[in-house]
Protein backbone atom coordinates (compact mmCIF):
# COMPACT_ATOMS: atom_id res chain seq x y z
CA UNK A 1 0.00 0.00 0.00
CA UNK A 2 0.76 3.95 -0.53
CA UNK A 3 1.40 6.17 2.04
CA UNK A 4 1.85 8.85 -0.67
CA UNK A 5 0.91 8.84 -4.37
CA UNK A 6 1.06 11.89 -6.02
CA UNK A 7 -0.18 12.43 -9.89
CA UNK A 8 0.29 15.00 -12.17
CA UNK A 9 0.75 17.58 -9.42
CA UNK A 10 0.61 21.31 -10.14
CA UNK A 11 0.88 24.26 -7.84
CA UNK A 12 1.27 28.09 -8.42
CA UNK A 13 1.79 30.44 -5.58
CA UNK A 14 -0.18 34.00 -5.45
CA UNK A 15 -2.25 32.56 -8.14
CA UNK A 16 -3.67 35.64 -10.52
CA UNK A 17 -1.16 38.23 -9.17
CA UNK A 18 2.01 39.71 -10.73
CA UNK A 19 3.65 37.38 -8.10
CA UNK A 20 2.62 34.45 -9.61
CA UNK A 21 5.12 31.51 -9.50
CA UNK A 22 4.93 28.01 -10.59
CA UNK A 23 6.07 25.88 -7.52
CA UNK A 24 5.59 22.15 -8.90
CA UNK A 25 5.06 21.57 -12.37
CA UNK A 26 3.78 18.23 -13.10
CA UNK A 27 4.91 16.10 -10.49
CA UNK A 28 4.49 12.49 -9.54
CA UNK A 29 5.76 10.63 -7.11
CA UNK A 30 4.70 7.54 -4.92
CA UNK A 31 6.31 6.50 -1.17
CA UNK A 32 5.79 2.88 0.08
CA UNK A 33 4.50 2.28 3.49
CA UNK A 34 6.94 2.50 5.53
CA UNK A 35 9.56 3.72 3.33
CA UNK A 36 12.17 6.42 4.81
CA UNK A 37 12.05 8.45 1.87
CA UNK A 38 14.51 11.63 1.14
CA UNK A 39 13.68 14.74 -0.89
CA UNK A 40 16.07 16.65 -1.98
CA UNK A 41 16.42 20.01 -4.35
CA UNK A 42 17.90 23.46 -4.04
CA UNK A 43 16.23 26.08 -1.92
CA UNK A 44 13.40 27.24 -4.12
CA UNK A 45 12.92 24.22 -6.14
CA UNK A 46 9.64 23.09 -4.72
CA UNK A 47 10.52 20.46 -1.89
CA UNK A 48 8.29 22.19 0.90
CA UNK A 49 5.23 23.37 -1.19
CA UNK A 50 5.10 19.31 -2.15
CA UNK A 51 5.10 18.23 1.65
CA UNK A 52 2.85 20.66 2.49
CA UNK A 53 0.45 19.10 0.41
CA UNK A 54 1.26 15.57 2.39
CA UNK A 55 -0.96 16.92 5.35
CA UNK A 56 -3.87 19.28 3.93
CA UNK A 57 -2.22 22.48 4.71
CA UNK A 58 -2.40 22.94 0.70
CA UNK A 59 -5.26 21.55 -1.78
CA UNK A 60 -4.08 20.20 -5.05
CA UNK A 61 -4.50 23.00 -8.10
CA UNK A 62 -4.14 20.24 -10.86
CA UNK A 63 -3.33 16.89 -10.42
CA UNK A 64 -4.39 14.27 -7.65
CA UNK A 65 -2.89 14.00 -4.23
CA UNK A 66 -3.58 10.72 -2.73
CA UNK A 67 -2.70 9.79 1.23
CA UNK A 68 -2.99 6.39 2.51
CA UNK A 69 -5.48 6.10 -0.13
CA UNK A 70 -7.50 9.24 1.00
CA UNK A 71 -7.78 11.65 -2.22
CA UNK A 72 -6.94 14.72 -0.19
CA UNK A 73 -9.10 16.84 -2.61
CA UNK A 74 -11.86 16.25 -0.60
CA UNK A 75 -12.08 18.85 2.03
CA UNK A 76 -12.88 16.44 4.94
CA UNK A 77 -9.94 14.26 4.22
CA UNK A 78 -7.44 17.40 4.32
CA UNK A 79 -8.80 18.65 7.85
CA UNK A 80 -8.47 14.86 8.89
CA UNK A 81 -4.92 14.78 8.20
CA UNK A 82 -3.35 16.04 11.18
CA UNK A 83 -3.82 13.09 12.89
CA UNK A 84 -2.20 10.75 10.85
CA UNK A 85 0.54 13.23 9.52
CA UNK A 86 2.89 14.94 11.48
CA UNK A 87 4.65 17.79 9.92
CA UNK A 88 7.33 19.31 11.03
CA UNK A 89 8.47 22.70 10.04
CA UNK A 90 11.08 24.16 8.50
CA UNK A 91 11.37 26.65 10.81
CA UNK A 92 10.41 24.76 13.50
CA UNK A 93 10.35 27.29 16.32
CA UNK A 94 7.35 29.21 14.83
CA UNK A 95 5.29 25.99 15.83
CA UNK A 96 6.14 26.41 19.51
CA UNK A 97 3.18 28.89 21.22
CA UNK A 98 3.06 27.14 24.56
CA UNK A 99 3.69 28.68 28.37
CA UNK A 100 6.08 25.55 28.92
CA UNK A 101 8.03 22.71 26.95
CA UNK A 102 6.20 20.50 28.86
CA UNK A 103 2.71 22.26 27.19
CA UNK A 104 4.03 22.32 23.94
CA UNK A 105 4.77 18.56 23.49
CA UNK A 106 1.66 17.61 24.88
CA UNK A 107 -0.79 19.84 23.02
CA UNK A 108 -1.04 17.46 19.73
CA UNK A 109 -2.13 14.40 22.12
CA UNK A 110 -4.30 16.54 24.46
CA UNK A 111 -6.67 17.26 20.44
CA UNK A 112 -6.82 13.79 20.17
CA UNK A 113 -8.79 13.79 23.65
CA UNK A 114 -6.15 10.98 25.33
CA UNK A 115 -6.44 10.17 29.27
CA UNK A 116 -3.94 12.75 31.39
CA UNK A 117 -1.57 9.52 31.91
CA UNK A 118 -1.27 8.62 28.26
CA UNK A 119 -0.73 12.05 27.30
CA UNK A 120 2.33 11.98 29.94
CA UNK A 121 3.78 8.80 28.45
CA UNK A 122 3.67 10.41 24.95
CA UNK A 123 5.34 13.83 26.61
CA UNK A 124 8.18 11.61 28.21
CA UNK A 125 8.45 9.15 25.26
CA UNK A 126 8.69 11.85 22.96
CA UNK A 127 11.06 13.56 25.30
CA UNK A 128 13.92 10.65 25.79
CA UNK A 129 13.28 10.19 21.64
CA UNK A 130 14.60 13.67 20.71
CA UNK A 131 17.35 13.88 23.60
CA UNK A 132 15.83 16.05 25.63
CA UNK A 133 16.42 16.14 29.36
CA UNK A 134 13.79 16.28 31.84
CA UNK A 135 14.40 19.70 33.55
CA UNK A 136 13.66 21.63 30.35
CA UNK A 137 9.86 20.66 30.72
CA UNK A 138 9.25 23.62 32.79
CA UNK A 139 10.85 26.31 31.08
CA UNK A 140 9.60 28.35 28.50
CA UNK A 141 9.78 27.40 24.68
CA UNK A 142 10.80 30.85 23.75
CA UNK A 143 14.04 30.81 26.06
CA UNK A 144 15.68 27.85 24.65
CA UNK A 145 18.17 28.15 22.11
CA UNK A 146 17.25 27.32 18.17
CA UNK A 147 18.89 23.95 18.01
CA UNK A 148 16.41 23.07 21.29
CA UNK A 149 13.78 24.85 20.19
CA UNK A 150 13.72 22.14 17.28
CA UNK A 151 14.13 19.52 18.60
CA UNK A 152 11.15 20.36 21.12
CA UNK A 153 9.16 21.17 17.87
CA UNK A 154 10.01 17.57 16.70
CA UNK A 155 9.03 16.10 20.10
CA UNK A 156 6.07 17.93 19.67
CA UNK A 157 5.15 15.99 16.57
CA UNK A 158 6.72 12.55 17.74
CA UNK A 159 3.85 12.68 20.53
CA UNK A 160 0.56 12.39 17.76
CA UNK A 161 2.70 9.37 17.27
CA UNK A 162 1.93 9.91 13.38
CA UNK A 163 1.81 7.27 10.60
CA UNK A 164 3.80 9.51 7.88
CA UNK A 165 6.53 11.80 9.38
CA UNK A 166 7.37 14.47 7.69
CA UNK A 167 10.33 16.28 8.49
CA UNK A 168 11.55 19.80 6.53
CA UNK A 169 15.17 20.07 7.08
CA UNK A 170 15.40 17.79 10.50
CA UNK A 171 18.54 18.57 11.60
CA UNK A 172 19.25 22.24 10.70
CA UNK A 173 20.86 23.81 13.53
CA UNK A 174 21.67 20.82 15.32
CA UNK A 175 25.04 20.36 16.59
CA UNK A 176 26.98 16.77 15.87
CA UNK A 177 26.04 15.55 18.41
CA UNK A 178 22.37 15.95 18.49
CA UNK A 179 22.04 15.55 15.35
CA UNK A 180 23.50 11.75 15.26
CA UNK A 181 21.04 11.33 18.63
CA UNK A 182 18.25 12.42 16.33
CA UNK A 183 19.13 10.58 12.99
CA UNK A 184 19.56 6.89 15.57
CA UNK A 185 15.72 8.28 16.61
CA UNK A 186 14.28 8.13 13.17
CA UNK A 187 16.81 4.65 13.00
CA UNK A 188 14.62 2.97 15.53
CA UNK A 189 11.22 4.92 14.04
CA UNK A 190 12.53 3.15 10.95
CA UNK A 191 12.49 -0.42 12.05
CA UNK A 192 8.62 -0.07 13.65
CA UNK A 193 7.55 -1.00 9.98
CA UNK A 194 4.38 0.93 10.36
CA UNK A 195 5.58 4.55 10.25
CA UNK A 196 6.73 6.29 6.76
CA UNK A 197 9.38 8.54 7.03
CA UNK A 198 9.28 11.77 4.64
CA UNK A 199 12.37 13.83 5.59
CA UNK A 200 13.34 16.95 2.94
CA UNK A 201 16.93 17.91 3.42
CA UNK A 202 19.99 19.66 1.97
CA UNK A 203 22.35 16.97 3.74
CA UNK A 204 23.03 14.54 1.67
CA UNK A 205 25.37 12.67 4.57
CA UNK A 206 21.78 12.39 5.75
CA UNK A 207 19.70 11.05 2.75
CA UNK A 208 22.56 8.87 2.11
CA UNK A 209 22.56 7.38 5.42
CA UNK A 210 18.61 7.35 6.49
CA UNK A 211 16.62 7.21 2.85
CA UNK A 212 16.05 3.98 1.00
CA UNK A 213 14.50 6.70 -1.49
CA UNK A 214 15.26 9.55 -3.17
CA UNK A 215 13.39 12.07 -5.13
CA UNK A 216 15.14 15.36 -6.56
CA UNK A 217 13.24 18.23 -7.43
CA UNK A 218 14.69 21.19 -9.36
CA UNK A 219 12.67 23.96 -10.33
CA UNK A 220 9.55 22.56 -9.47
CA UNK A 221 10.15 19.73 -11.85
CA UNK A 222 10.97 16.02 -10.41
CA UNK A 223 14.26 15.68 -12.36
CA UNK A 224 15.78 12.00 -10.11
CA UNK A 225 14.50 9.37 -8.67
CA UNK A 226 15.12 5.92 -7.18
CA UNK A 227 16.73 3.68 -4.66
CA UNK A 228 19.70 5.88 -2.76
CA UNK A 229 23.03 4.18 -4.28
CA UNK A 230 21.27 4.68 -8.13
CA UNK A 231 20.35 8.37 -7.41
CA UNK A 232 23.80 9.01 -6.06
CA UNK A 233 25.40 7.36 -8.67
CA UNK A 234 24.48 10.16 -11.09
CA UNK A 235 26.78 12.46 -9.54
CA UNK A 236 27.44 14.58 -12.17
CA UNK A 237 23.49 15.73 -12.45
CA UNK A 238 23.17 16.30 -8.80
CA UNK A 239 25.94 18.46 -8.61
CA UNK A 240 24.50 20.27 -12.03
CA UNK A 241 21.62 21.72 -10.18
CA UNK A 242 23.86 22.91 -7.29
CA UNK A 243 23.57 20.33 -4.75
CA UNK A 244 25.99 18.24 -3.70
CA UNK A 245 27.08 14.48 -3.30
CA UNK A 246 28.23 12.65 0.41
CA UNK A 247 31.66 12.90 0.94
CA UNK A 248 32.47 9.83 0.47
CA UNK A 249 31.37 9.93 -3.41
CA UNK A 250 32.93 13.35 -3.65
CA UNK A 251 36.27 11.40 -2.46
CA UNK A 252 35.95 9.18 -4.88
CA UNK A 253 35.31 11.22 -7.49
CA UNK A 254 37.96 13.17 -7.23
CA UNK A 255 40.25 10.06 -6.92
CA UNK A 256 39.51 9.03 -10.40
CA UNK A 257 39.63 12.35 -11.74
CA UNK A 258 43.26 11.77 -10.32
CA UNK A 259 43.45 8.21 -12.64
CA UNK A 260 42.52 6.41 -9.48
CA UNK A 261 39.97 3.43 -10.50
CA UNK A 262 37.53 3.70 -7.33
CA UNK A 263 34.20 3.03 -7.60
CA UNK A 264 32.00 5.59 -7.37
CA UNK A 265 28.94 3.85 -5.95
CA UNK A 266 29.78 3.66 -2.35
CA UNK A 267 27.36 5.15 0.41
CA UNK A 268 29.11 5.74 3.96
CA UNK A 269 32.81 6.78 5.28
CA UNK A 270 33.00 2.45 5.90
CA UNK A 271 32.41 1.09 2.08
CA UNK A 272 34.58 4.33 0.85
CA UNK A 273 37.24 2.93 2.89
CA UNK A 274 37.47 -0.55 2.13
CA UNK A 275 37.05 0.25 -1.81
CA UNK A 276 39.78 2.26 -1.31
CA UNK A 277 42.29 -0.49 0.64
CA UNK A 278 41.09 -2.75 -2.52
CA UNK A 279 41.94 -0.99 -5.00
CA UNK A 280 45.27 0.07 -3.48
CA UNK A 281 46.08 -3.90 -2.96
CA UNK A 282 44.98 -4.11 -6.77
CA UNK A 283 47.39 -1.47 -7.43
CA UNK A 284 49.88 -2.96 -5.80
CA UNK A 285 49.90 -6.33 -7.54
CA UNK A 286 52.59 -6.66 -10.04
CA UNK A 287 50.85 -5.81 -13.46
CA UNK A 288 48.13 -4.91 -11.74
CA UNK B 1 32.71 51.91 6.68
CA UNK B 2 32.39 54.25 9.82
CA UNK B 3 35.82 55.67 10.86
CA UNK B 4 37.70 53.90 13.68
CA UNK B 5 37.21 55.28 17.18
CA UNK B 6 40.21 53.50 18.67
CA UNK B 7 43.33 52.79 17.41
CA UNK B 8 43.87 50.63 14.30
CA UNK B 9 46.24 48.42 16.20
CA UNK B 10 43.65 48.00 18.99
CA UNK B 11 41.36 44.83 18.85
CA UNK B 12 38.01 45.47 17.11
CA UNK B 13 36.32 43.75 20.14
CA UNK B 14 37.47 42.83 23.63
CA UNK B 15 35.36 40.88 26.23
CA UNK B 16 36.59 40.65 29.73
CA UNK B 17 35.32 38.43 32.00
CA UNK B 18 31.62 38.16 31.04
CA UNK B 19 29.17 36.91 32.71
CA UNK B 20 25.17 36.44 31.61
CA UNK B 21 22.19 34.79 32.47
CA UNK B 22 18.52 34.11 31.15
CA UNK B 23 15.62 34.11 33.40
CA UNK B 24 13.66 31.39 33.93
CA UNK B 25 9.96 30.67 34.29
CA UNK B 26 9.96 29.68 38.04
CA UNK B 27 12.07 32.50 39.00
CA UNK B 28 15.78 31.15 38.86
CA UNK B 29 17.96 31.49 36.29
CA UNK B 30 20.12 29.89 34.15
CA UNK B 31 23.70 30.80 32.94
CA UNK B 32 24.34 31.26 29.55
CA UNK B 33 28.02 32.69 29.69
CA UNK B 34 30.21 32.82 32.74
CA UNK B 35 34.11 34.61 32.77
CA UNK B 36 34.20 34.44 28.84
CA UNK B 37 37.17 36.57 27.59
CA UNK B 38 37.99 37.09 23.92
CA UNK B 39 39.96 39.62 21.87
CA UNK B 40 39.50 39.81 18.56
CA UNK B 41 41.67 41.72 15.59
CA UNK B 42 40.25 43.63 12.75
CA UNK B 43 40.04 42.05 10.07
CA UNK B 44 40.14 38.52 11.36
CA UNK B 45 37.83 35.86 10.39
CA UNK B 46 36.61 33.91 13.46
CA UNK B 47 34.56 30.79 14.35
CA UNK B 48 32.58 30.39 17.55
CA UNK B 49 31.52 26.71 17.42
CA UNK B 50 30.11 24.89 20.26
CA UNK B 51 27.07 22.46 21.07
CA UNK B 52 23.25 23.70 20.74
CA UNK B 53 22.75 25.89 23.80
CA UNK B 54 26.69 26.39 24.62
CA UNK B 55 25.93 29.94 24.79
CA UNK B 56 27.19 31.09 20.99
CA UNK B 57 24.28 32.89 19.70
CA UNK B 58 24.24 34.92 23.40
CA UNK B 59 27.66 35.91 23.46
CA UNK B 60 26.91 37.47 19.50
CA UNK B 61 24.17 39.07 20.93
CA UNK B 62 26.95 41.18 23.09
CA UNK B 63 28.86 41.55 20.12
CA UNK B 64 26.55 44.74 18.84
CA UNK B 65 24.80 45.57 22.16
CA UNK B 66 21.84 43.44 21.62
CA UNK B 67 22.83 41.78 24.98
CA UNK B 68 24.70 43.81 28.12
CA UNK B 69 27.06 41.39 30.47
CA UNK B 70 25.36 41.01 33.76
CA UNK B 71 29.39 41.28 34.86
CA UNK B 72 32.50 42.19 33.14
CA UNK B 73 32.66 44.48 30.27
CA UNK B 74 32.70 44.47 26.01
CA UNK B 75 34.07 46.97 24.10
CA UNK B 76 33.57 47.22 20.17
CA UNK B 77 36.10 49.30 18.53
CA UNK B 78 36.50 50.55 21.84
CA UNK B 79 33.22 51.40 22.70
CA UNK B 80 31.75 49.97 26.03
CA UNK B 81 28.45 48.11 25.16
CA UNK B 82 26.62 49.11 28.37
CA UNK B 83 26.91 52.94 28.01
CA UNK B 84 23.39 54.30 26.10
CA UNK B 85 25.23 56.57 24.09
CA UNK B 86 27.57 53.99 22.43
CA UNK B 87 24.86 51.63 21.11
CA UNK B 88 23.90 53.61 17.90
CA UNK B 89 27.82 53.85 16.94
CA UNK B 90 28.01 49.51 18.07
CA UNK B 91 25.32 49.22 15.28
CA UNK B 92 27.16 51.13 12.59
CA UNK B 93 30.43 49.25 13.46
CA UNK B 94 29.18 45.55 13.96
CA UNK B 95 26.24 44.45 11.52
CA UNK B 96 24.09 40.97 13.05
CA UNK B 97 22.54 38.18 10.67
CA UNK B 98 20.42 36.02 12.39
CA UNK B 99 19.74 32.36 12.37
CA UNK B 100 16.09 32.90 10.83
CA UNK B 101 16.07 35.36 8.44
CA UNK B 102 12.21 35.97 9.05
CA UNK B 103 13.41 37.88 11.83
CA UNK B 104 15.19 40.29 10.19
CA UNK B 105 13.00 41.06 6.87
CA UNK B 106 11.42 44.35 7.89
CA UNK B 107 10.29 45.81 4.26
CA UNK B 108 7.10 44.79 1.37
CA UNK B 109 9.92 44.23 -1.31
CA UNK B 110 13.25 42.58 -1.77
CA UNK B 111 15.16 45.53 -2.77
CA UNK B 112 13.91 47.88 -0.25
CA UNK B 113 14.82 45.64 2.14
CA UNK B 114 18.01 45.92 1.33
CA UNK B 115 17.76 49.84 1.47
CA UNK B 116 16.35 50.05 5.14
CA UNK B 117 20.12 50.08 6.69
CA UNK B 118 21.81 52.66 4.66
CA UNK B 119 18.92 54.67 4.42
CA UNK B 120 18.91 54.95 8.36
CA UNK B 121 22.40 55.64 7.77
CA UNK B 122 21.58 58.87 6.16
CA UNK B 123 23.45 58.12 3.15
CA UNK B 124 22.65 60.22 -0.18
CA UNK B 125 20.05 58.59 -3.17
CA UNK B 126 22.69 58.00 -5.30
CA UNK B 127 25.09 55.60 -2.84
CA UNK B 128 22.16 53.80 -1.73
CA UNK B 129 20.88 52.62 -5.11
CA UNK B 130 24.63 51.94 -5.55
CA UNK B 131 25.10 49.66 -2.47
CA UNK B 132 21.58 48.24 -3.18
CA UNK B 133 22.64 46.75 -6.51
CA UNK B 134 26.16 45.54 -5.96
CA UNK B 135 24.72 43.91 -2.65
CA UNK B 136 22.03 41.67 -4.71
CA UNK B 137 24.05 41.26 -6.80
CA UNK B 138 26.65 39.83 -4.66
CA UNK B 139 24.28 37.33 -3.10
CA UNK B 140 22.53 36.39 -6.41
CA UNK B 141 19.37 38.04 -5.37
CA UNK B 142 19.28 40.77 -8.24
CA UNK B 143 16.40 38.49 -10.32
CA UNK B 144 14.07 38.58 -7.54
CA UNK B 145 14.29 42.40 -6.08
CA UNK B 146 11.13 43.23 -6.79
CA UNK B 147 9.81 40.57 -5.19
CA UNK B 148 7.93 40.78 -1.61
CA UNK B 149 10.68 38.75 0.66
CA UNK B 150 7.74 36.44 2.39
CA UNK B 151 7.56 35.01 -1.00
CA UNK B 152 11.23 34.07 -1.32
CA UNK B 153 12.70 30.65 -0.98
CA UNK B 154 13.99 30.03 2.83
CA UNK B 155 17.51 30.01 1.18
CA UNK B 156 17.21 33.63 -0.96
CA UNK B 157 15.72 35.06 2.22
CA UNK B 158 18.94 34.10 4.17
CA UNK B 159 21.05 35.66 1.53
CA UNK B 160 18.65 38.52 1.77
CA UNK B 161 18.83 39.48 5.17
CA UNK B 162 22.71 38.98 4.82
CA UNK B 163 22.80 41.49 1.56
CA UNK B 164 20.77 44.12 4.46
CA UNK B 165 23.41 44.04 6.17
CA UNK B 166 26.35 44.07 4.08
CA UNK B 167 24.81 47.01 2.70
CA UNK B 168 25.81 48.90 5.96
CA UNK B 169 29.20 48.31 5.59
CA UNK B 170 29.90 47.26 8.85
CA UNK B 171 33.29 46.93 10.19
CA UNK B 172 32.08 43.62 11.31
CA UNK B 173 29.43 41.10 10.65
CA UNK B 174 28.56 38.26 13.05
CA UNK B 175 26.37 35.93 11.07
CA UNK B 176 24.58 33.50 13.64
CA UNK B 177 24.07 29.67 11.40
CA UNK B 178 23.49 31.68 8.36
CA UNK B 179 23.25 28.41 6.38
CA UNK B 180 21.15 26.48 8.66
CA UNK B 181 18.64 26.82 5.60
CA UNK B 182 21.03 26.93 2.50
CA UNK B 183 21.10 24.29 0.18
CA UNK B 184 24.98 23.55 -0.75
CA UNK B 185 25.61 25.56 -3.37
CA UNK B 186 23.82 28.92 -1.73
CA UNK B 187 26.02 27.79 1.48
CA UNK B 188 29.30 27.78 -0.94
CA UNK B 189 28.16 31.24 -2.38
CA UNK B 190 27.52 32.84 0.99
CA UNK B 191 30.26 31.69 2.80
CA UNK B 192 32.25 32.19 -0.56
CA UNK B 193 30.58 35.94 -0.59
CA UNK B 194 31.82 36.38 3.20
CA UNK B 195 35.16 35.24 2.45
CA UNK B 196 36.02 37.66 0.02
CA UNK B 197 34.34 40.41 2.09
CA UNK B 198 37.05 39.48 4.76
CA UNK B 199 39.93 38.79 2.27
CA UNK B 200 39.05 42.20 0.21
CA UNK B 201 37.38 44.61 1.94
CA UNK B 202 38.73 43.34 5.14
CA UNK B 203 35.51 43.14 6.96
CA UNK B 204 36.06 41.33 10.21
CA UNK B 205 34.13 38.35 10.60
CA UNK B 206 32.52 36.21 13.54
CA UNK B 207 30.96 32.99 12.17
CA UNK B 208 28.91 30.99 14.47
CA UNK B 209 28.51 27.47 13.72
CA UNK B 210 28.55 24.16 14.33
CA UNK B 211 29.26 22.91 11.26
CA UNK B 212 33.33 22.17 10.69
CA UNK B 213 32.86 22.15 7.01
CA UNK B 214 32.21 26.06 7.39
CA UNK B 215 34.67 26.57 10.44
CA UNK B 216 37.46 25.91 7.46
CA UNK B 217 37.20 29.39 5.61
CA UNK B 218 38.49 30.85 8.94
CA UNK B 219 41.52 31.15 10.55
CA UNK B 220 40.58 30.93 14.31
CA UNK B 221 38.19 29.16 16.44
CA UNK B 222 36.78 29.77 19.30
CA UNK B 223 35.14 26.98 21.50
CA UNK B 224 32.20 27.16 23.43
CA UNK B 225 30.76 24.68 26.03
CA UNK B 226 28.29 25.35 28.58
CA UNK B 227 29.01 29.16 28.30
CA UNK B 228 32.74 29.21 28.99
CA UNK B 229 35.60 29.23 26.34
CA UNK B 230 37.25 25.76 26.40
CA UNK B 231 39.12 26.02 23.56
CA UNK B 232 40.99 29.18 21.55
CA UNK B 233 43.48 28.16 18.45
CA UNK B 234 44.18 27.25 14.50
CA UNK B 235 41.86 24.62 13.25
CA UNK B 236 44.59 22.38 13.24
CA UNK B 237 45.49 22.90 16.39
CA UNK B 238 42.08 22.39 17.58
CA UNK B 239 41.32 19.32 15.25
CA UNK B 240 44.66 17.43 16.23
CA UNK B 241 42.89 17.30 20.21
CA UNK B 242 39.90 15.22 18.34
CA UNK B 243 38.64 13.79 21.83
CA UNK B 244 38.53 16.95 23.68
CA UNK B 245 36.66 17.89 20.40
CA UNK B 246 34.16 15.38 20.70
CA UNK B 247 33.48 15.93 24.39
CA UNK B 248 32.10 19.38 23.29
CA UNK B 249 30.03 17.48 21.23
CA UNK B 250 31.32 18.45 17.93
CA UNK B 251 32.89 16.64 15.37
CA UNK B 252 35.56 16.86 12.76
CA UNK B 253 34.70 17.90 9.49
CA UNK B 254 33.84 14.56 7.30
CA UNK B 255 37.08 14.68 5.21
CA UNK B 256 38.89 14.22 8.27
CA UNK B 257 36.74 11.62 9.66
CA UNK B 258 37.10 10.00 5.85
CA UNK B 259 40.89 10.57 6.81
CA UNK B 260 40.65 9.20 10.29
CA UNK B 261 39.71 5.96 9.21
CA UNK B 262 41.94 5.53 6.24
CA UNK B 263 44.30 5.56 8.74
CA UNK B 264 43.05 3.29 11.17
CA UNK B 265 43.78 0.79 8.02
CA UNK B 266 47.35 1.96 7.66
CA UNK B 267 47.37 5.15 5.45
CA UNK B 268 49.54 7.74 6.43
CA UNK B 269 48.81 12.21 6.56
CA UNK B 270 51.68 14.40 7.67
CA UNK B 271 48.95 16.56 8.63
CA UNK B 272 45.37 15.52 9.26
CA UNK B 273 43.49 16.34 5.88
CA UNK B 274 40.56 19.04 7.00
CA UNK B 275 39.22 19.29 3.19
CA UNK B 276 38.56 16.68 0.47
CA UNK B 277 41.60 18.22 -1.77
CA UNK B 278 43.50 17.75 1.41
CA UNK B 279 42.49 14.28 1.53
CA UNK B 280 42.78 13.63 -2.16
CA UNK B 281 46.17 15.22 -2.30
CA UNK B 282 47.25 13.18 0.43
CA UNK B 283 46.03 9.49 -0.50
CA UNK B 284 47.24 10.13 -4.52
CA UNK B 285 50.88 9.39 -3.39
CA UNK B 286 50.18 6.20 -1.48
CA UNK B 287 47.49 4.81 -4.32
CA UNK B 288 49.89 5.22 -7.06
Amino acid sequence: MWAIEVENLCYTHSRGTPFEKAALQNVSVKIARGQTAAIIGPTGSGKSTLVQHFNGILAPQKGTVKILGRNAADKAVRTGLWRQVGLVFQYPEQQLFEETVYDDIAFAPKNLGLSKEEIKNRVYRALNDTGLPENILTRSPLSLSGGLKRRVAIAGVLALQPEILVLDEPTAGMDPVSKKQFLNTLKKLQQRNDITIIMVTHSMEDAARLADWVLVLDDGRAVLEGTTREVFKQAHKIISIGLDVPVEVKTMLKLRQRGIPVRSDVLGLDEAVKEIVKVKEQLKKPGG
Amino acid sequence: MPPSAAGNNEPLIILENVDYSYPVGDGGFVRALSGCSLKIKRGEFVTIAGSNGSGKSTLAKHLNALLLPEKGKVLVDGLDTSCEDNVWEIRRRVGMVFQNPDNQLVAAVSEEDVAFGPENLGLPPGEIRKRVRYYLDLLKLTEVKDRPPHLLSGGQKQRLAVAGVLAMEPLCIVLDEPTAMLDPAGRRELLQAVTKLNRELKVTVILITHLMEEAVFSQRMVLLHKGKIVMDGTLREIFARRERVEGYGLVLPEAAQLAEKLKAVGFHFQQLPLSIDELVDGLCGQLK
